[in-house]
């Protein structure tokens, strides 16, 4: 860990190098808080799975819902996060980027369109016992977070006119990818857990 | 106190071997002096034998037979070799005396092999990638998850050749891993010292993990529970909890005292790198 | 796309932020009625609170950002520095951390205001052994509101005024690493501190702060008061932590080793490090919390697959790094302020910083000390005991860092010097009393008795609110411009510290003799001490009185300027002018010497302000 010796905001250089540095930081520390945001939903769920009170985990005849819809939702989630990393890889916006990027775009929001299909879709309700509960909360709060990403995707998407980079500053939508590959990689979880475990 | 006896005490013959074998070699190597390698320093000793003492202890007490019936007392061995006797081992690095107790024509041929044989070169590699850091990590955390797998740990109960191959991995992969967060005089690990701290950290969120899964099950995994009693009249689920407790709390102590040590010395290493620095030394920005 | 100049044509400040909102109140309401749920209103309301929240932020400019960014607009730049004086910059959405820190330090003052009003209320309400001043049903929500106030308020009340003024000041930064987020986190604890407040409207709620279900699944309108203002004090926890980090990470000076970081700042920054990621866990617990009072699910129903100790786990995991929260920044001040009035330098500075990490560390595994009677299985009882035990050891290490700077020092006792000593004395007992509690036996007949309460009112009180006083005293010079009077201060000091010594340490005794907490009637033969608790409550109430006095006359009536150092202290908060100018720092200051580095003969000052030539711009 090396004592900085320049001055961070002498130049353009140091200042872009620092919204960078700044920017991974940010990420990390918001991945951090996010994931134990999810291993509290996890926890509930392997807990009620266990004590398991009054055979209600699972009520009479209730299972996952279709693993077919789970594997598109999840494989639609993990196509929108690699495609926009393949983009974001790019040093500068060059053509892939703004290629790659709107189509991520569209991705996630099929993504999110078919979690809500598929929440709207359940084939039970969600009083009937603990693991339609767990898995409301747990896909809902997931399909919320992506559509927020979607939502700040798009708005890298629009910045990114035919002029190039205008606005957005690149290292920081270089950070995103992360941010959707960890959705993506959350979702992964989950579907193991509501659909394979249940 | 029928336990005090060292006569009723079960007799471990391959522990037993390996523990002589390793202290005698560790003997005569003290004896030689061999270029610039003086024999070990006097606490660097007490590391070692401590270390081959708690084996023992793990091993080849009352606490083994005690194993045998409940889960507190097998993870109390399991964790006497990985958080007690394998950074015992590590810190006292006695691997070169022990090496060089064997005598020289035997030492020269085989190091030749070893080192050099072109057959070996694989396993050469594969063990140069085993030590690097996060595959240390890694290897280490997957054994430690593996064994609690109660298929894994029911065969252990059942096969005793088994269940030495399975303290033997405690042993060695925690050798492996305290490696990577102790220096092992001459050599240093390759971390630096914040990083060990992180590794330290993200080690023990491993055992933690496990420790709460078995903490909060609500029924027992293992075959203990095929028992018609336990010693001292515990249900099998409150075994296994005492267990779980146990790997969380006296489970983590050595990870503490590593963590505290690591960032001690990466504090004294801040220190230094800010009194290199003075005003003449940074760049000034045109 | 065409890069525009449009800008959103709405003023943005709390007016505007007011007048959406209540709008935007009836229409979550009537959102909420849409579903045709049998829930008792609660999906309307919580969707009023949320919707309303957003309005406001709205208001205030929070979706300029994300707007312009989405229709590729230019973004604006919030606060013209040509705006940067005036008193309306204090109402208005600022990125600039100084102005944050002053909104803060407002706000959690009055949200003190009347926290405290409500103890008054309890203890008047103690004044006879039986339910006749409050009725049990209100008196269980007085204890509620009030509780919930005070998690609120000290969840901030340091990190939010003092962290965010000069945690960058110290640290050699001109600015934060995301003024954004650190803005955000302090705009949702107005709107959180009304919704709280709104509570009493539906008749509060009788859980009190912990929340336990079926209770507060069942519980009227209410609680859902609690859920969404929590929340938002969890978003506030979460997105000032990310700032602080990134910040304290991300943009010291050159020079600034970790090694020569202030302790406040070490403080501030395990702090952070508890809150983001305590924070989220108490996030998904008032979600499941929602779901189980709204759409009926049973996260939390044991008749329906769920379970109470969901909740209990959750929130206590949350719940005890939330303590640690309250006092880290407190024990980083009082090691931050003890050196520079000891003239000393600070005696094991890396002690006391591990001693900070192994607090915040240890807090993650002591959390079912408060289940021991609430039927966790018995046999994983001594292991939290034996963790909670372990953390005396580094919160006694800082106390040994303390008394070791304190040792043959020829102390300066100016007020904050006095507060920190009030500290010392407070956490102890408070400290101590904690190790009795975490006995199992101990705790299994004081669990649920003023014993607890005492205890910790005495480290939180005691502890962090006096570690708070002596912070103002400390830095509000430096923050306002103004010296505070010292005549006053001192009589501020000893009021409170005997008013609040007298109305707290005989609550342990009451404890002792088994007084239950939250509830009003209590045995007729604890009526002398419980009326001699009350009346010196109402002393401690007037010494805050007398605090607020000493703002006011300080500020208004005598308001002497204070220079820019009046503590003659090295670190580097003192070494620009006051007022502080808007960027800090003409140029990025080179920092060359640790803070503490008094009495060493040669020793170098703290940092060339001089700085780095040609560093101009940016931030």
């Amino acid at each position: 860990m090396a004592v900085r010796t320049r001055a961070y905001e002498a130049d353009a250089a140091a200042a872009a190098a620092l919204d960078t540095r700044l920017a991974g930081i940010g990420t990390w520390l918001f991945l951090a808080a996010d994931l134990f945001f999810f291993v509290a939903w996890w926890f509930a769920f392997f807990y009620l799975r266990a004590l398991n009170n009054h055979q209600d985990w699972k009520a009479q005849g209730i299972g996952p819902p279709s693993k077919g819809y789970g594997a598109i939702v999840l494989v639609l989630a993990l196509a929108t996060a690699i495609t926009y990393f393949l983009g974001s890889r790019q040093a500068t916006m060059a053509f892939l980027f703004r290629l790659l990027t709107p189509v991520a775009l569209v991705l996630g929001i099929a993504t999110c369109l078919f979690q809500g299909y598929e929440m709207w879709h359940l084939g039970f309700g969600l009083t009937e016992g603990g693991y339609p509960s767990v898995f409301s909360g747990l896909s809902g709060a997931w399909v919320i977070q992506f559509a927020l990403a979607t939502a700040w995707l798009a708005s890298i998407v629009t910045q990114t006119g035919p002029a190039g980079d205008t606005i957005v500053r690149r290292q920081p939508a270089a950070s995103f990818a992360w941010i959707l590959l960890y959705l993506a990689a959350i979702g992964l979880v989950n579907y193991f857990l509501l659909y394979v475990v249940a | 106190m029928a336990w005090l006896n060292p006569l009723t005490w079960p007799l471990e013959p391959w522990v037993l071997l390996g523990i002589e074998v390793t202290g005698i070699l560790y003997l005569w190597g003290g004896q030689r002096r061999v270029g610039k390698f003086p024999p070990a320093s006097r606490w660097r000793a007490v590391a070692f034998w401590s270390g081959l003492a708690t084996i023992v202890v793990a091993l080849d007490t009352p606490l083994e037979t005690l194993a045998r019936q409940l889960f507190w007392a097998h993870m109390t061995q399991h964790l006497l070799l990985i958080m007690v006797a394998a950074p015992l081992l590590v810190l006292a690095a006695p691997w070169l005396q022990v090496w060089r107790g064997l005598p020289l024509r035997i030492r020269r041929p085989v190091a030749k092999v070893i080192i050099k044989h072109p057959t070996l070169s694989g396993v050469r590699t594969a063990f140069a990638r085993l030590s690097t850091p996060v595959i240390a990590f890694t290897v280490s955390g997957v054994n430690l998850w593996f064994w609690h797998w109660p298929a894994a740990y029911d065969l252990t109960l059942q096969n005793h050749a088994v269940h030495h191959v399975e303290h033997a991995l405690f042993l060695g992969l925690g050798i492996l891993f305290w490696s990577q967060v102790i220096d092992q005089h001459p050599y240093r690990a390759r971390l630096g010292q914040f990083a060990r701290v992180v590794y330290v950290f993200l080690a023990a969120i491993v055992s933690w993990a496990l420790a709460a899964l078995l903490a909060f099950a609500s029924g027992p995994f293992y075959a203990y529970a095929d028992l018609p009693s336990r010693p001292g009249g515990i249900s099998a689920l409150a075994d296994q909890q005492l267990g779980a407790g146990i790997m969380w709390v006296p489970g983590s102590i050595t990870y503490s005292i590593v963590f505290v040590v690591c960032l001690y010395l990466w504090f004294g290493e801040e220190d230094a790198r800010g009194h290199a620095l003075t005003p003449a030394r940074v760049e000034v920005a045109k | 796309m065409v890069v525009s100049e449009r800008r959103l044509s709405l003023p943005n400040n709390p007016i505007t932020g007011i007048v959406l909102a209540i709008p935007g109140y009836f229409a979550g309401v009537w959102l909420g009625t849409l579903f045709g749920l049998d829930d008792d209103q609660n999906t309307g309301i919580i969707l009023g609170y949320l919707f309303a929240t957003a309005a406001f932020l709205i208001g205030i400019g929070f979706l300029n950002y994300p707007l312009e960014r989405l229709f590729g607009w230019q973004v604006t730049p919030v606060t013209d520095p040509a705006e940067n004086t005036g008193i309306g910059r204090f109402f208005r959405l600022s990125l600039d951390h100084k102005v944050i820190g002053i909104q803060y330090l407002v706000t959690i003052l009055i949200m003190l205001l009347f926290g405290g009003i409500g103890a008054m209320l309890i203890r008047t309400s103690l004044l006879v052994p039986d339910s006749t001043i409050t009725p049990p049903g209100n008196y269980i929500s007085l204890i509620g509101l009030h509780a919930v106030m005070m998690i609120f308020i000290t969840s901030a009340v340091i990190v939010g005024p003092f962290g965010n003024y000069l945690v960058p000041l110290m640290i050699g930064a001109r600015r934060m690493a995301f003024p954004r987020l650190e803005a955000l986190s302090f705009w949702v604890v107005p709107p959180a501190a009304v919704i709280l407040a709104a509570a009493t409207f539906w008749g509060g709620f009788p859980t009190g702060w912990t929340g336990y279900p079926p209770l507060s699944v069942q519980a009227g309108q209410g609680m859902d008061s609690y859920i969404v203002g929590f929340a938002l004090i969890a978003v506030a926890l979460v997105t000032s932590g990310i700032n602080m980090l990134a910040t304290i990470i991300g943009l010291r000076a050159p020079g600034m080793t970790w090694t020569r970081l202030p302790m406040f700042v070490w403080g501030i920054f395990t702090t952070s490090i508890l809150g983001l990621l305590a924070a989220p866990v108490l996030a998904a617990a008032l979600i499941m919390l929602a779901m189980d009072r709204t759409v009926n699910t049973s996260f939390f129903l044991a008749s329906n697959g769920g379970s109470n100790y969901l909740w209990e786990n959750l929130f206590w995991f949350f719940g005890h790094p939330e303590v640690y929260i309250f006092i880290l920044p407190a024990f980083g001040i009082i090691m931050e302020i003890v050196p520079h009035f000891a003239r000393k330098p600070l005696w094991g500075y890396r002690t006391g910083v591990v001693g900070l990490f192994g607090v915040a560390l240890l807090s993650w595994f002591v959390w079912q000390h408060h289940l021991f009677v609430s039927g966790i299985a018995p046999v994983l009882r001594p292991f939290y005991m034996l963790s909670t035990e372990l953390i005396s050891i580094p919160t006694g290490i800082i106390f040994l860092v303390v008394l070791g700077t304190l040792w043959r020092a020829r102390v300066w006792f100016t007020v904050p010097m006095l507060f920190c000593m009030g500290f010392l004395f407070n956490f102890l007992i408070g400290g101590i009393s904690g190790v009795y509690l975490s006995d199992v036996p101990t705790d299994v007949t004081l669990h649920g008795s003023y014993f607890s309460m005492a205890h910790f009112h005495y480290t939180i009180m005691g502890g962090e609110i006096f570690a708070l006083m002596a912070a103002a005293y400390y830095w509000l010079p430096k923050m306002t411009g103004k010296m505070l009077s010292p005549t006053i201060g001192r009589i501020h000091f000893w009021w409170m510290f005997i008013a609040f010594n007298s109305t707290f340490f005989p609550l342990f005794i009451v404890g002792l003799l088994n007084m239950p907490r939250r509830v009003a009637a209590y045995n007729p033969d604890l009526v002398g001490l419980n009326r001699w608790v009350t009346i010196s409550a109402y002393f401690l109430f007037g010494s805050m009185l007398v605090f607020a006095g000493n703002l006011i006359y300080s500020w208004f009536f005598v308001a002497r300027p204070a220079v820019a150092n009046p503590w003659h202290a090295r670190s580097l908060e003192w070494q620009v002018p006051t007022p502080v100018p808007a960027a800090n720092f003409d140029r990025v200051p080179v920092i060359v010497a640790g803070p503490y580095e008094y009495g060493i003969p040669n020793a170098r000052p703290v940092a060339d302000l001089g700085g780095i030539v040609g560093a101009t711009g940016g931030g």
